[in-house]
């Protein structure tokens, strides 16, 4: 079974906001919604100066903190790695979203809570996810992480070291992996 | 976006998470009454007995009403997530409500008795027991006191559990370094049972009144209530302490979120309505309540009902701002970051 993971190189992001745009599109969302956020943040004063982004979107987590608390069994956890929201159990408590250290989780005018789902209904159809295709400098990497010839295994395998994935630490353990430098 | 932040939980979470406590706190007052003093802390029991079902179904209410689809609230019902706190607190809510109603049914006088309604009126006096009302008759008549004990008992550890369920809700999302902490849930049980000894004594002395109670019945009862006071007074002020201290011996998002009580905009609702009007006006006033008699080992003061008056307001105002400042507090705080 495909095990379905991303690779995030930041440093090729230059912060166009053309995924959050695309997965507007692609998700339907209203203008004030997004699956997927540019975190910025600026180091020093000039001249001495640098700035990031951080594309940050659902990190699919293995042990994911929102699945854990949903009280009605709405969030789930698949077996191809996708963390997705059945929206007919949704009774919108917004838990997940407290949960969620990685706010990416939203409120739907409709009263349910909703997130990246990594495309998955496209992906199934052999497509890729949309904030992927639409990326012009790449810094998207999506695939099979169970399989070992896959493009995005074999960059992990060679890129190991220089791969962190985001609050780690919160033993969330997340299927996306960020390049840092 | 740096600086902004989404409140998803607003004040109607805060009411339900401090009318849960009064609740849980009435229930495990009127519980611990009735074990030390069944006879002597009668109408302490009682009261509590009364008040308990109600704030708890304004809880309810509200917690229904923050739901963004309250009209599928019932999917609750249908599961229980066992990894999720929320889910567990829905049933404890359940069995709580039912059990309090049980309990505040027990407590109520006689005339009250279901068994009178299925009576017609020419049954009166008449100790006929019919087989429509003699379940009803076992229930209330025959096995009062002893009903009374086992629903004290089992609703004992039931009430504590729901103290404490409404801080580990939010104690239990590592993602929040306000609300992670292993002290919150204390700090709420210890809340929740003053302010529910707080509405005992509200309820006692402003709504009930000492109309044909006796000066000795009088002390008895204030002693017990104020003794309670004091002692969760001293252990919220310890618990307060520990909770800050275990904010600032934690990771760096964790004292971030300390600096919004100690400095940010939380600190004057902490400091000045949760700790100083909550905790230490009305333990000043405890102390001087009950100071001769433990010193001087001499009898109670006279009562004064604006003594009673502002330690029981206060402590309810103080409840219910630690609930307040704790869910918005918990959502301004920065999230763990990397």
């Amino acid at each position: 079974m495909a095990h379905y993971g991303m690779v995030i190189d930041e440093t090729k992001c230059v912060g166009c906001y053309a995924c959050r745009v695309a997965c507007q599109n692609q998700n339907n969302l209203r203008a004030h919604e997004a699956y997927n956020h540019l975190e910025e943040r600026e180091y020093g004063t000039f001249p001495d100066y640098t700035r990031e982004f951080l594309p940050v979107q659902c990190q699919h987590c293995d042990n994911p903190p929102c699945v854990h608390v949903c009280p009605t069994g709405a969030s789930i956890k698949r077996p191809d790695g996708v963390v997705l929201v059945i929206i007919n159990d949704c009774i919108g408590c917004k838990y997940c979203i407290a949960a969620c250290p990685y706010n990416v989780r939203i409120i739907k005018n409709e009263g349910y809570v909703e997130k990246c789902r990594f495309c998955i209904e496209f992906v199934e159809k052999g497509i890729e996810p949309a904030c992927m295709t639409t990326c012009m400098t790449g810094v998207r990497l999506f695939g099979d992480l169970d399989d070992p010839d896959s493009e995005i295994s074999r960059y992990i395998a060679r890129n190991r070291h220089r791969l962190r994935q985001f609050k780690g630490e919160l033993n969330t353990r997340p299927r996306i992996y960020y390049r840092k430098g | 976006m740096e600086g902004t932040y989404f409140v998803f939980w607003n004040w109607l979470v805060a009411v339900y998470l401090f009318v849960a406590g009064v609740s849980a706190g009435c229930f495990a007052v009127s519980a611990i009454a009735y074990f030390i003093g069944p006879k002597v802390y009668q109408d302490i029991s009682r009261i509590g007995a009364y008040i308990a079902p109600f704030p708890l179904l304004v809880g309810i209410a509200c917690l229904i009403a923050d739901l963004e689809r309250p009209l599928i609230f019932w999917k609750l019902m249908l599961t229980l997530q066992v990894a999720s706190v929320m889910s567990w607190g829905a049933w404890l809510l359940l069995i709580f409500s039912a059990l309090s109603f049980i309990y505040f049914y027990l407590w109520l006088p006689e005339r009250f008795d279901l068994v009178n309604l299925f009576k017609k009126p020419a049954d009166h006096g008449d100790d006929v027991e019919t087989a429509s009302e003699s379940f009803l008759y076992k229930l209330r008549r025959r096995n009062l006191k002893k009903l009374k004990g086992w629903i004290a008992l089992i609703g004992l550890p039931v009430a504590l559990m729901v103290g404490i369920y409404t801080g580990v809700l939010l104690g239990a999302l590592v993602a929040r370094p306000f609300w992670n902490n292993p002290m919150l849930p204390m700090l709420f049980l210890v809340s929740a049972l003053k302010t529910g000894t707080a509405s005992i004594c509200l309820y006692g002395c402003f709504i009930q009144g000492f109309g044909g109670m006796s000066q000795e019945k009088m002390e008895t009862n204030k002693f017990l209530v104020h003794s309670l006071d004091f002692v969760l007074m001293v252990l919220a002020i310890i618990t307060i302490f520990l909770f800050i201290f275990g904010l600032y011996v934690s990771p760096r998002s964790s004292v971030g979120a300390a600096l919004l009580i100690m400095g940010g905009p939380y600190t004057f609702a902490f400091w000045g309505l949760v700790v100083v009007l909550g905790i230490f006006i009305p333990l000043c006033l405890e102390i001087y309540e009950l100071l001769p008699h433990f010193i001087r080992q001499a009898a109670m003061r006279e009562h004064n009902p604006w003594i009673s008056g502002i330690i029981t307001i206060a402590v309810l105002i103080g409840g219910y701002f630690l609930r307040h400042v704790v869910v918005y507090g918990g959502q301004a705080a920065e999230l763990v970051s990397l």
